[in-house]
């Protein structure tokens, strides 16, 4: 069972991450590059910066968030100024931050000693378990927080409430007078802060090293678990569980069957086609509506 | 309005139970194993298994 | 540097452009006539991954290039179909059918590869039949010019023979018409009688099949097998191409051809030396700033 809370901990960041670009219409998957980079960066400062434990894992949480955020200001910038597809410019900036971020591990992150991985943290950069017997560790309290927080943001302030708008009718938006500009910039700015701290937090939390050497696949799952939750963060708690539920199931069976785990991810694909689709059960749907209305 | 949100709620829950259904359908078709695929894949956390290393 | 540029500057180097542009190409043609109709295909990188899949396995069982390449095209013709029924008749979003296509494609062809081989990474272990290269017997003679254009892989031939296909068939073909009006506007059209959702449909199944031969160009011409996620993004660049072309053939076959050299330039930096994690980037890097450059000048357009 731990095992599913610690592995939807990322789960939630990316969901959480996701549903913050859902939430205006954008369509931005770079949470996928900027996990990785996010922790290629930030080992940099888990492996030398002699910083005491405590301040150690809050700076770099914090840069973490950073590095997210400037990049998907980048790609923010690309749509808000430029009108160009964030879906294309942020697939096409996963690969360039997978190569920098390779780039830096090789050149800079390596331990010659290891098999694989770059040089390991510093042991006051590391979170531990919170909970004897498991994984789980203090980034899920964190998740929490930031669940907490996307909430109130998107649904109790008037930012929020814009970025809903623009989602729901661009131009409608724009006529009431919201500046889509911003409101673009906002959010891939605060997906950016969540994905980045994500990619911190699995980091050192479940890792000692910088190990990844592709992407670790976060971004898509999350934008399935922001589509199951409807954009909800506190749906996407429960759907981050499904999903990690998913695949550890599929991890378990991998292991110790012949069941290759590429079939959580062909069954996410089926899901996504599934409840995007508006007309699905299109005929129950007004039946169950009209139902609705009679018995008033 | 409330009519069409519980719809929706239910026609994800529908996507999943179907998600599920094809996991079933692919394991039993692909696996040498299948039950024991199926019992791994659906319930194998509850079972203490010790495959990971907790370094 | 000037072991680059010697690589840079010569016939071999531009022979390679065009090796490259192909799947590009034939991706980017599969955009067009989509987005000709209104309907952008965001599944092309799955489709050429499923195709590259199909061909190598198909190829190695009937022991055929030529079947091979022809089950290539069916899968991207099926891929597209169903992402046709998806977003024709349950009004899925295109771009999230899309998505849900792609990472279909990539969670699907490794574990059909895993199935087929038990290994997740290549099927090298799989005899598959590659696609030829020809000579074209006068041009070759030609110097310079002979090299860069004979020689080439039949589906690169293929590749620049599409471009005139959709061109004149966007243009001159009564399907074409079609095509342009119902991306035009959908209401007129149907007005005038014309069946949108068809129209739709066999615009998406012609960039399946596009997308597939670039696909199979991947797998069965470029390198002789296939390998995870061999398709790197190249399905995403010929929708950029698309994109800054305007939905016209000729633009985009042009923007495909730079982005094609920007592979080929970041081919040769990686021979000469230069760090290839971050000499792969360009492509990708060119691609952001192309849309930059096109969005931008765009933008500037719709103001005046």
């Amino acid at each position: 069972m731990g095992n599913i809370i610690e592995a939807a901990i990322p789960l939630i960041f990316s969901g959480l991450a996701m549903s913050v670009v859902f939430q205006a219409s954008l369509f931005n998957m770079g949470a996928e590059g900027i996990f990785f980079f996010s922790a290629a960066v930030i080992s940099f400062i888990a492996i030398w910066a002699p910083l005491p434990h405590g301040i150690h894992q809050t700076t770099i949480i914090v840069a973490g968030a950073l590095v997210g955020a400037i990049i998907m200001s980048i790609i923010g910038i690309l749509k808000a100024k430029f009108g160009a597809s964030e879906l294309v410019s942020s697939l096409m900036m996963n690969n360039v931050l997978l190569g920098v971020g390779s780039y830096l591990m090789t050149k800079y992150l390596r331990d010659p000693m290891a098999s694989q991985g770059s040089y390991p943290y510093a042991k006051t950069a590391l979170f531990s378990s919170i909970v004897p017997g498991t994984r789980i560790h203090l980034g899920l309290i964190i998740a929490l927080i930031v669940t907490g927080l996307v909430y109130v943001f998107i649904y109790r302030t008037k930012w929020g409430y814009e970025i809903r708008m623009v989602g729901q009718n661009k131009s409608f938006a724009e006529y009431s007078g919201i500046n889509v500009v911003k409101v673009i910039m906002i959010s891939h700015i605060v997906s950016g802060l969540i994905s980045g701290m994500g990619g911190a937090v699995e980091s050192i939390a479940m890792h000692k090293r910088f190990e990844w050497s592709m992407l670790p696949g976060f971004g898509f799952d999350g934008a399935l678990i922001a589509m199951l939750a409807n954009n909800n963060p506190l749906g996407v708690i429960f759907s981050s569980l499904f999903v990690a539920y998913l695949r550890t199931g599929a991890d378990i069976v991998a292991r110790l069957s012949d069941v290759p785990t590429e079939l959580v991810t062909i069954l996410q694909s089926l899901v996504i086609l599934l409840i995007s689709a508006e007309r699905f059960l299109h005929s129950y749907k007004q039946r169950w509506i009209e139902r609705g209305i009679g018995n008033e | 309005m409330n009519r069409e949100k519980t719809f929706n709620i239910m026609r994800t829950f529908v996507s999943m139970i179907i998600a599920v259904i094809v996991a079933f359908i692919i394991i039993m078709i692909v696996s040498d194993d299948p039950i024991k695929s199926i019992r791994l894949f659906f319930i194998g956390h509850l079972l203490n298994l010790d495959i990971w290393e907790i370094s | 540097m000037s072991k680059f540029l010697d690589i840079i500057l010569s016939t071999q180097f531009f022979y390679s452009i065009f090796r490259v542009t192909t799947p590009i190409l034939f991706a980017s043609m599969g955009a067009v006539v989509a987005n000709t109709a209104g309907v952008p295909n965001i599944g092309i990188e799955g489709i050429m991954l499923i195709a590259a899949f199909t061909g190598v396995f198909v190829s190695a069982a009937t022991q055929s290039a030529a079947i091979g390449l022809l089950g290539a095209a069916l899968s991207g013709i099926l891929l597209a179909g169903l992402l046709a029924f998806f977003t024709l008749y349950y009004r899925t979003n295109p771009i999230l059918g899309g998505i849900a296509i792609n990472s279909l494609a990539s969670g699907g062809t490794i574990f059909l590869l895993y199935l087929f081989t038990g290994d997740k990474g290549s099927a090298t272990s799989v005899a598959s039949k590659v696609v030829s290269e020809i000579n074209i017997l006068i041009i070759r003679d030609i110097p310079v010019i002979g090299e860069i254009i004979s020689g080439h892989n039949i589906l690169t031939y293929l590749s620049l023979l599409s471009v005139v296909f959709v061109y004149v068939l966007i243009k001159k073909t009564p399907l074409g018409h079609h095509l342009r009006a119902v991306g035009e506007s959908k209401n007129a059209a149907e007005s005038v009688g014309i069946n949108v959702n068809r129209v739709k449909l066999i615009a998406l199944l012609i960039s399946g099949l596009l997308a597939g031969l670039g696909g199979a160009f991947m797998s069965m011409g470029y390198v002789s097998t296939f390998s995870r996620d061999m398709v790197s993004g190249r399905g995403w660049i010929a929708i950029a191409a698309e994109a800054m072309g305007k939905t016209n053939p000729i633009a985009t076959a042009v923007t495909s051809l730079l982005f094609g050299a920007s592979d080929a330039i970041s081919n040769a930096a990686a021979a000469v030396g230069w760090a290839s994690d971050l000499v792969r980037t360009i492509p990708y890097i060119a691609t952001i700033i192309g849309l930059l450059i096109f969005s931008a000048r765009e933008l500037k357009k719709a103001r005046l």
